[in-house]
């Protein structure tokens, strides 16, 4: 099988979240007890039993009102700086773009979660692994389309053969976000296209805090940055309100993380 | 050079880098470094599913009434997924959230469902507590306090317990048919109220208001009054139908898409799908709400407006047309044409347009907060994308469902998209018409049985009179005919029509639809309804077995309880109304004072706080039968699995008890007291005036359907399938839907295949993609409603079919002959031949399947008789004879004789004339004639009598408010002038002059923002008594005033709070009360607490910051819910004034995973539609304010489980 990709057609999306519950529902991962989040994107981020969370935000931009969604969990990039981190090899990448952690193999170590750049996967530490999206592997492999695309009811995802797909969109006049990225990642097998938004992937106030130019360890926007009135989520508040030791333990990881940036900084 | 170099260079990283790529991970490399082959998975690996053998079970979803296919995939007893249906073209294997999360409904994933029957011991919530309650704190103190306490008992002593207080009832109520002119009974005197929940499967349904009509009642209602009512009134009163005409993929095929008071890509994701690929084909989709929704999202054109004034933007439309456009719209051939086609004088719609001048942008702006420019923009789109204006090759239709519904008048903004549609020529092709999507997956299915206090399946008259029985047994006798072979007897009078045979007039044509109804319950219900002896219509003993009159409704069943004392006893299945009623206070103080309530639910629910006995019921996943989707679809359900412990699906539960409530004697049928055993059924010969007698008929109650065919217990003593071949002969609407010749049941046809061209509507088929052998479609499998044209006007094709002499089963219009169709004819199954034929030539229009003629008019009962019900269904053996007639003769002969092969199949048929008498009701008052109160004459009269003092009116009520305020001025008007908008004649002062309703206009909410609209455009809502008991109510109710107030100064208020206009909605990932979805945990993870939208201003206004808690509530309760601030809500400029507008879901209750007392239906209104008692909880006014975060009770009663993995 050659490489695929999964297109993300912003312009399609009705913000339905089928694509949320089919990915729980195929993996059979548990339903997150959440709180109320002022976004509508709940969880506010990515979980290790959640694998892609629908985001919502509503931005004005010269006036003009716009409610945006986006779709977020594992890029699966071609350079996979995940894999390359793993140091028992449990991450792998396959001829189809996938890149999987094997449940098996994972020792928790989270080196992977230093070396993504898209701040995607998260460690569980009650089965202490690490998860995040497979690209539904266990379905491709057997000649059936991701789940969330089985279910996406306007065919804002789309599942293809990656040349096929970007060249599809890019001759329909789309901007395509993920076919050559950069250095870091390589190019991403799940693709942002859009018609509508057409030269605003990128731009922070659209998408540009997920969708990032130019991706690095360097550059992850941590959580932190996010909480806004109108962002992408009230993460560290619901978080911390919420109760079980493994929210706690994020809600602590993430403490670290946003210590070791600005200690970063404070270098710079 | 250089620029080939550049290239070349690019060109070279690009494929280095794939080089690297494939280096990187080639199987030789990966040898070289020692890695493995990435490892290959088995389907379902990851989520560690067995899904190595599978059986597949088919159903449709249970959320919506799309009708999305969901294929389960099971592992010996367990569900272990489920996919959407890729074979359905619905959904071509899509699915929403909730479809998807379907699993977690099934007992082997929830442990929240119901096991077992329960009877409550201890004592339930007081009425006299509940009257005092006025915010959420006392709400929530009285339930805790009354927390139901269950014992578990059997099934067996659960329907002994109801049986036996149900005949204490009775008999404290002296429940006895006798009768000074006859035996019958009131079918809203009956002490026990059903609410039957639109969840229910077509048999379910059915079976329902079957038992409730043969104990006497017409007390039984379901969700369908709080939801379409007012859609199925405004349609079926103007057009024939009250359903949706489009099919959802139908929408692809439209032009402008006008969604205005629907939501379809939160409440109908995945209609959104057919919808979206029409953008792909230029559809223009026009939003116009009260919130930036996420269909908003998608949309062309978007504009807020101001929710209840909606018919002020609607007549803004044809105001454009009429009278900004040039030249107007009704200047147009193809108007004028199209005017004909539905049989309108033109100088009715002159009256109408003449209304519609004064509703100017300017005007219409003011009323409802849209620009002027966006007014003409959306007014400009729709119409030059209307049929008349495009030579009927565009279409322009209109998608709505509770925004439009929800209103006091909202029949009347039913109505007038109907209105537009007929004015535009878009209504009745492929591309146009008008699509009011349902709610509930079997909602459509549940009205077309009526689980409805007003009429019988199929939307039937329910009979009213003596004189009626009499003039029925007489058209008996007449050989059951069509109205252009019945002859009216002189005693009857005049509202059955002419009465010379042959002349025929739309009451006439009605009268015999319903008596041709009547009939078929007769027969298959082994009841009786005309007189004693048959022979003697005008003088014999009435006895009917069909009670009289109307029941209460759902919005005006507590007050049958509350004030009339009528309703002692209740049983709710599958609804949850202490959610989901409108002014939710009422209700509860209602459900409280009952003798005995029942209520059979998935779950505890809200409303099972209020019960006695708690029955577990079954998804509908966990049954068989069929369901009616939005577009008329009839699918087929199997049982996936039987639902977990005890629990019973529906029909089950009612046959059951109605043989415990036949043992206890709590049937007690007219005919039976009146000792009717049996009926003859004899003809009247037309020439010598002497009886032919063909057959006697057992009169005896038919419920018994255990045929043992399914190997389930519950469905070998209920058989779904036999149920379902009832409703096919009793309910014309359904008849078509099995195959009596080949016997098929076509709901199960899954032919996702188009039809040739040269097939019956093989063109339409083709061109449209309506997928004619999918399943079944009402009336006769038409697939788009009044479809007469799309052939001959859109295509400019024409499709041949000829009726060779002697072969089909119809009379002599068709006999022989060959026709041309026009449009869609839809197809019946022939008696004679068995063979398919066209059913409507030339085509469907209104009203046609309501009109029809007879082949057998005269001569032979229906289906040629039947001895008794049991023999009719189970073996489906009719008596076979038929009476031929000439002047010198009358002969007997058999079915066989006359080669008759499908004598189930009757002999209707519908030809030109028929087609053609099918008017649509332009104009159609809603009052009529003169009524005298208080030695007053009131004279109901027409816009343009109604002008003439429509601003008197006005100005008296302004002056009256400004003195003693809204609520004592309406009730001075109306007591002065014996009606409410009414005032006295100048010329003739005795003669007051009412507005008869006859076209729609602006009507101002009950509750308004603006005193100058609401004396410009008062409130129709108090010509109804049942709302007008709101400013006088009866005694020990007096608070009920008090919680009325039309005007924000009316409202009390705290300190610091702003009054808004608040309206509220449904979210893609809950399902109307919730319990469907807070007690799944995957839907839950996405919106687990209840919330307000705010607008932003508003909120900076007041202090409130996101995720706050605010206090919302008026005069009826106080709910504290969280605060959502969105620019999704607007600030409108409504006549001058800064005008916020608030949004609160109304998915919360009490019970279950995720649960708050923030009741959002406990601040909602129930002021009632004129025509269908609809509440209007789609605008209301309310105060908000930031509030105490401790005033929020929301708890989540689940927890994180540690892992990844749910735990079973």
């Amino acid at each position: 099988m050659g490489e695929k990709a999964i297109a993300f057609n912003v312009d399609n999306c009705i913000f339905c979240r089928a694509c949320q519950v089919a990915c729980h529902v195929w993996n059979n991962t548990r339903a997150e007890v959440t709180d109320f989040t002022p976004t509508l994107t709940n969880p506010p981020d990515l979980l290790p039993n959640v694998w892609t969370v629908m985001e919502a935000k509503e931005i004005e931009d010269g006036g003009e009102f716009h409610w945006l969604f986006f779709k977020r969990q594992c890029m699966h990039c071609s350079n996979a700086p995940c894999a390359k981190a793993c140091p028992v090899n449990a991450i792998e990448v396959h001829p189809e773009g996938a890149v999987v952690i094997r449940e098996d193999k994972c020792i928790g170590c989270r080196y992977c979660i230093e070396a993504c750049p898209y701040n995607v996967p998260r460690y569980d530490p009650y089965t202490k692994k690490v998860y995040k999206c497979t690209f539904c592997i266990d379905r491709i492999q057997n000649g059936l389309n991701p789940a969330c695309v089985t279910a996406c009811p306007t065919d804002a995802l789309v599942f293809g053969d990656y040349n096929e797909l970007v060249n599809k969109y890019k001759s329909q006049g789309y901007e395509v976000y993920g076919d050559n990225v950069n250095n870091v990642v390589g190019h991403t097998h799940w693709i942002y296209t859009s018609k509508k938004y057409k030269g605003k992937l990128t731009d922070p106030k659209y998408f540009g805090e997920r969708l990032l130019k130019n991706p690095s360890k360097g550059e992850i926007e941590s959580e932190a940055n996010v909480v806004k009135p109108i962002g992408w989520g009230l993460v560290g508040l619901t978080l911390l309100a919420a109760a079980g030791h493994f929210i706690y333990w994020r809600a602590k990881r993430m403490q670290e993380k946003g210590e070791k940036k600005e200690l970063k900084k404070g270098g710079e | 050079m250089i620029e080939d170099l550049k290239v070349s260079r690019r060109t070279f990283l690009k494929v280095a880098g794939l080089g690297a790529f494939s280096l990187m991970f080639s199987d030789a490399t990966k040898k070289v470094l020692g890695l493995p082959k990435p490892k290959r998975y088995y389907l379902g690996e990851i989520g560690q599913k067995n899904l190595q053998i599978t059986r597949e079970v088919r159903g449709v979803c249970g959320y919506c009434s799309v009708g999305c296919g969901i294929i389960f995939y099971k592992h010996g007893d367990s569900v272990v997924h489920l996919e959407g249906d890729p074979d359905n073209p619905l959904n071509e294997g899509k699915l929403c959230p909730k479809g998807e999360a379907s699993l977690e409904l099934l007992g082997e994933y929830n442990s929240r469902r119901l096991r077992y029957p329960m009877i409550r011991v201890n004592p339930k919530p007081p009425v006299e507590e509940l009257k005092k309650v006025r915010n959420q704190d006392e709400l929530r103190a009285i339930l805790e306090k009354y927390k139901p306490v269950w014992k578990r008992v059997t099934w067996d002593e659960a329907f002994n317990y109801i049986a036996g207080k149900t005949k204490k009832i009775l008999d404290e109520v002296g429940w006895n048919p006798k009768n000074s002119d006859g035996y019958y009974y009131k079918g809203k005197k009956f002490p026990f109220w059903i609410e039957a929940g639109a969840k229910l499967t077509n048999e379910e349904a059915y079976i329902i208001k079957k038992l409730a009509t043969m104990l006497g009642s017409y007390n039984i209602d379901h969700d369908a009054r709080r939801c379409h009512s007012t859609t199925v009134a405004g349609l079926a009163g103007t057009v024939g139908f009250g359903a949706q005409t489009q099919t959802f993929i139908d929408t692809q095929f439209i032009t402008a898409y006008l969604i205005f008071g629907g939501n379809p890509a939160e409440n109908h994701p995945v209609s959104m799908r057919h919808t979206l690929r029409g953008k792909e084909k230029g559809l223009k989709l026009i939003v116009v709400d009260p919130r930036y929704n996420r269909t908003a999202s998608q949309a062309d054109i978007f504009t807020f407006f101001r929710p209840g004034s909606d018919l002020a933007f609607m007549m803004y439309l044809l105001h454009y047309a009429f009278w900004e456009r040039n030249p107007p719209v009704d200047e147009l051939d193809t108007f004028k044409e199209y005017a004909t086609r539905f049989n309108v004088d033109l100088s009715e719609i002159k009256e109408f347009k003449d209304m519609s001048k004064a509703y100017t942008a300017e005007e219409v702006s003011k009323i409802t907060g849209i620009p002027v420019d966006k007014l003409e923009l959306i007014a400009k789109t729709y119409v030059e994308n209307s049929g008349v204006t495009t030579n009927f090759k565009r279409f322009g239709s209109i998608q709505w469902a509770m925004g439009q519904t929800q209103h006091h008048v909202g029949t009347q903004i039913t109505r007038m998209s109907t209105l537009i549609q007929l004015t535009l020529g878009n209504m009745g092709f492929p591309g146009g018409g008008l699509n009011p999507y349902r709610g509930h997956s079997n909602v459509q299915g549940t009205t077309d049985m009526c689980i409805l206090s007003h009429v019988l399946p199929g939307y039937i008259k329910q009979p009213s009179s003596p004189l009626q029985m009499r003039v029925y047994q007489d058209w008996k006798n007449q050989g059951f005919p069509d109205a252009w072979h019945w002859n009216i007897p002189d005693w009857a009078g005049g509202s059955f029509g002419p009465r010379e045979k042959g002349n025929v007039n739309s009451a006439k044509i009605m009268w015999s639809w319903w008596f041709q109804n009547w009939r078929r319950f007769e027969l298959i219900w082994g009841i009786f309804v005309g007189t004693d002896p048959e022979s003697d219509p005008k003088n014999g003993t009435v006895i009917s077995d069909f009670p009289f009159g109307k029941g209460y409704t759902e919005n005006t069943w507590w007050q049958g309880v509350l004030f009339d004392n009528v309703i002692k006893a209740a049983m709710i299945m599958a609804e949850n109304i202490a959610v989901s009623d409108a002014d939710a206070l009422a209700t509860y103080q209602a459900l409280a004072s009952l003798k005995l309530l029942v209520v059979v639910d998935l779950w505890e629910t809200e409303t099972s706080t209020f019960a006695d006995v708690l029955l577990p019921g079954a998804v509908q996943y966990e049954k068989y039968g069929s369901i009616t989707n939005s577009n008329r679809w009839v699918q087929w359900q199997d049982r996936v699995i039987p639902p977990a412990g005890e629990a019973k699906p529906d029909l089950w539960i009612m046959v059951k008890l109605w043989d415990y409530f036949k043992r206890y004697g709590v049937v007690r049928m007219p005919s039976l007291t009146y000792g009717k055993r049996s009926e003859k059924v004899a003809i009247k010969n037309p020439y010598t005036g002497e009886f032919v007698d063909l057959y006697e008929r057992k009169i005896e109650p038919f419920m018994d359907y255990a045929t043992g065919k399914f190997p389930d217990s519950d469905y070998a003593y209920v058989d779904p399938e036999l149920v379902y071949k009832e409703i096919d002969l009793a309910v014309d609407l359904y008849n078509g839907m099995y195959d009596w010749y080949y016997h098929r049941n076509l709901s199960k046809r899954r032919k996702p295949l188009l039809r040739e061209e040269n097939d019956i509507d093989g063109i339409l088929d083709k061109k449209y993609l309506m997928y004619k052998d999918w399943s079944w479609t009402w009336p006769k499998n038409v697939r788009i409603l009044y479809n007469l044209w799309t052939l001959s006007k859109t295509l400019g094709k024409k499709f041949n079919f000829k009726f060779p002499s002697g072969e089909f089963m119809v009379g002599k219009e068709l006999n022989g002959m060959a026709v041309s169709i026009t449009g869609e004819s839809g197809e019946i199954m022939d008696a004679k031949s068995g063979k398919w034929r066209p059913a409507f030539i030339p085509g469907h229009n209104f009203l046609i399947g309501k009109f029809y003629k007879r082949a057998w008019s005269g001569m032979a009962d229906l289906f040629t008789g039947a001895r008794s019900s049991k023999e009719l269904l189970w073996y489906e053996k009719v008596v076979g004879k038929i009476a031929e007639f000439s002047s010198s003769e009358a002969k007997v002969v058999s079915y066989n004789e006359l080669g008759i092969r499908c004598p189930l199949c009757e002999s209707f048929y519908y030809d030109k004339e028929v087609v053609n008498a099918g008017k649509a009701s332009y104009l159609k008052p809603y009052f009529k004639g003169t009524k005298k109160v208080n030695g007053k004459t009131i004279k109901y009269v027409g816009y343009y009598d109604w002008a003439k003092v429509k601003d008197k009116f006005s100005q008296e009520l302004r002056s009256l408010v400004e003195q003693v305020g809204f609520k004592e001025a309406i009730i001075k008007m109306k007591q002065k002038y014996g009606e409410w908008y009414a005032y006295p004649n100048p010329s003739n002062p005795s003669e007051i002059l009412a507005w008869d309703m006859r076209y729609p206009t602006h009507y101002e909410p009950v509750e308004s923002p603006s005193l100058d609209l609401a004396t410009k455009y008062p409130a129709m809502a108090w010509r109804r008594s049942e709302n007008y008991k709101f400013l006088e109510p009866p005694s020990g109710w007096e608070h009920l005033k008090e919680t009325v107030s039309i005007l924000p100064k009316e409202m009390e208020k705290p300190k610091g709070a702003e009054v808004v206009v608040a309206t509220t909605n449904r979210m893609t990932e809950h399902f109307h009360t919730g319990q469907l979805t807070r007690n799944v945990p995957l839907l839950a993870e996405l919106v687990p607490e209840p919330f307000a939208e705010i607008p932003k201003p508003l909120a900076d206004k007041l202090g409130i910051k996101p995720g706050d808690i605010v206090e919302v509530g008026n005069n009826r309760n106080i709910i504290y819910v969280r605060a959502l601030v969105t620019h999704r809500v607007p600030k409108l400029n409504i006549d001058g004034k800064e005008v916020y507008v608030i949004n609160l879901p109304w998915h919360w209750g009490w019970q279950g995973a995720h649960s708050t007392y923030a009741v959002a239906n406990t601040i909602t209104d129930v002021y009632m539609d004129t025509v269908t008692t609809m509440q209007e909880s789609k605008v209301f006014l309310a105060f908000v304010r930031k509030a105490s975060p401790e005033k929020y009770d929301y708890r989540a009663n689940e927890v994180n489980v540690p892992g990844i993995r749910p735990r079973r």
